[in-house]
């Protein structure tokens, strides 16, 4: 635990208690169900999106990237975990913090969920910008809702976004190394008229 | 008396696939009509559509977020703390939403393996129910490109003025025609990859 991370930590989630309304808003918001679905649905949506065939044939190998890498980052999650159990704030501070979030049972760093939205977003950044910055932007409020909440550290969310983008960027070489399957896969389902 | 963990986990599971399933069929709504593929549209006309899509996204969200309202869970009124192991069973009050989802999946909340197992489910019946609208929507207001060259476009170029078993005879047999040809092309295009260089290895 650092300086930097206590002290944010600490006065953002000193701010809890106070307005009922925004510690419900932000409960909402760190749930383990709507950003994720709105990460991986955004992420299949792209897959119908484009309005060309070049364009289409673009968005869809983005697409399997993005879902490509929103598995490997879990995978990625699940290891950093294993070699270092970082204690959730909750647990290091005690009694200083106000849990607005249930006793997650498994380490703080990285954020998985934001590694998830980070990847979705690197994933599609090379296709559609825009989307990519709704969803980076989604995935910080996310993480912001959950170190208001008491449950992550700053640097879990910064550890989180590079995770993503960082699995994103191996998926990528991966995804190289695997041609043409990667193409033919596409042209298979292209066969069924969902391509 | 509280059902056992699994049952409350298949529960918030099923709670989760309707929401997910109105959000997964918004956003395809949305996701289709940028290029017109009306074989998947339940809406004639692409702003209609996508306003639906925006429509039924919202509306998947709030009734998972209000359903505590009206269904038991592990958030009884007045006993919803952050802590979701001490939590009663029964129906939540107003003032408990904000936190009545957030159960912990060793209290029956769902884990990263349930979203894993729901989400392609919600997202395969979200694809079926686009098909069988855009059908349906295709019978009533067929498309004025049916027919002539349009005819021999295949995947999902072929929904946008077709419904999906028409489009379907026409994708397959383009796929079946040209599969081996594309696969060869394939391996010679990519000579750096690992198919392409056990291919050229091969050759060689």
């Amino acid at each position: 635990m650092n300086a930097f991370d206590t002290d944010i930590v600490l006065w953002l989630n000193g701010l809890s208690g106070n307005v009922q309304l925004i510690d419900d808003l932000l409960r909402v918001l760190s749930s383990d169900y709507l950003m994720p679905l709105l990460f991986s649905t955004a992420v299949v949506a792209v897959w119908f999106a484009g309005r060309t065939g070049l364009e289409r044939s673009r968005y869809q190998v983005a697409a399997l990237v993005g879902m490509s890498s929103i598995g490997f980052s879990n995978l990625a999650v699940f290891g950093i975990n294993s070699v270092w159990d970082r204690p959730r704030p909750y647990v290091a501070l005690g009694e200083d913090i106000n849990l607005l979030f249930y006793r997650a049972t498994d380490p703080s760093f990285p954020a998985n969920p934001v590694a998830i939205g980070f990847a979705a977003a690197a994933a599609l950044w090379p296709v559609s910008r825009q989307l990519a910055i709704w969803l980076a932007v989604g995935s910080l409020a996310y993480g912001f809702s959950r170190v208001y909440a008491g449950v992550f550290y700053p640097t879990d969310i910064f550890g989180g976004a590079a995770v993503g983008v960082l699995v994103v960027w191996g998926t990528l070489r991966l995804r190289d190394l695997l041609e043409p399957v990667v193409t033919l896969f596409i042209r298979v389902v292209r066969g069924f008229s969902l391509a | 008396m509280p059902p056992p963990v699994d049952v409350i986990t298949e529960q918030i599971g099923r709670q989760y696939l309707v929401m997910a399933f109105l959000v997964v069929l918004g956003a395809l709504q949305i996701a289709v009509s940028i290029p017109g593929i009306r074989g998947m549209m339940i809406l004639p006309g692409r702003i209609p559509t996508r306003f639906l899509g925006g429509l039924l996204i919202v509306l998947g969200v709030v009734i998972f977020y209000l359903m505590p309202l009206w269904t038991d869970g592990p958030w009884a009124a007045g006993s919803v703390v952050s802590d979701s192991t001490q939590r009663e069973w029964g129906r939540a009050a107003w003032s408990d939403l904000g936190a009545a989802r957030n159960v912990n999946d060793v209290d029956g909340g769902m884990s990263g393996t349930d979203h894993a197992r729901w989400f392609p489910i919600a997202m395969a019946l979200a694809m079926i129910v686009s098909l069988a609208g855009g059908t349906v929507m295709l019978r009533l207001f067929p498309s004025s490109e049916e027919s002539g060259p349009e005819r021999q476009r295949s995947g999902l170029e072929a929904l946008s003025t077709r419904p999906f078993l028409s489009a379907l005879k026409t994708s397959f047999s383009d796929l079946r025609a040209t599969i081996k040809a594309d696969a060869e092309e394939g391996l010679v295009r990519h000579p750096h990859s690992i198919f392409g260089w056990i291919a050229g290895k091969l050759r060689s």
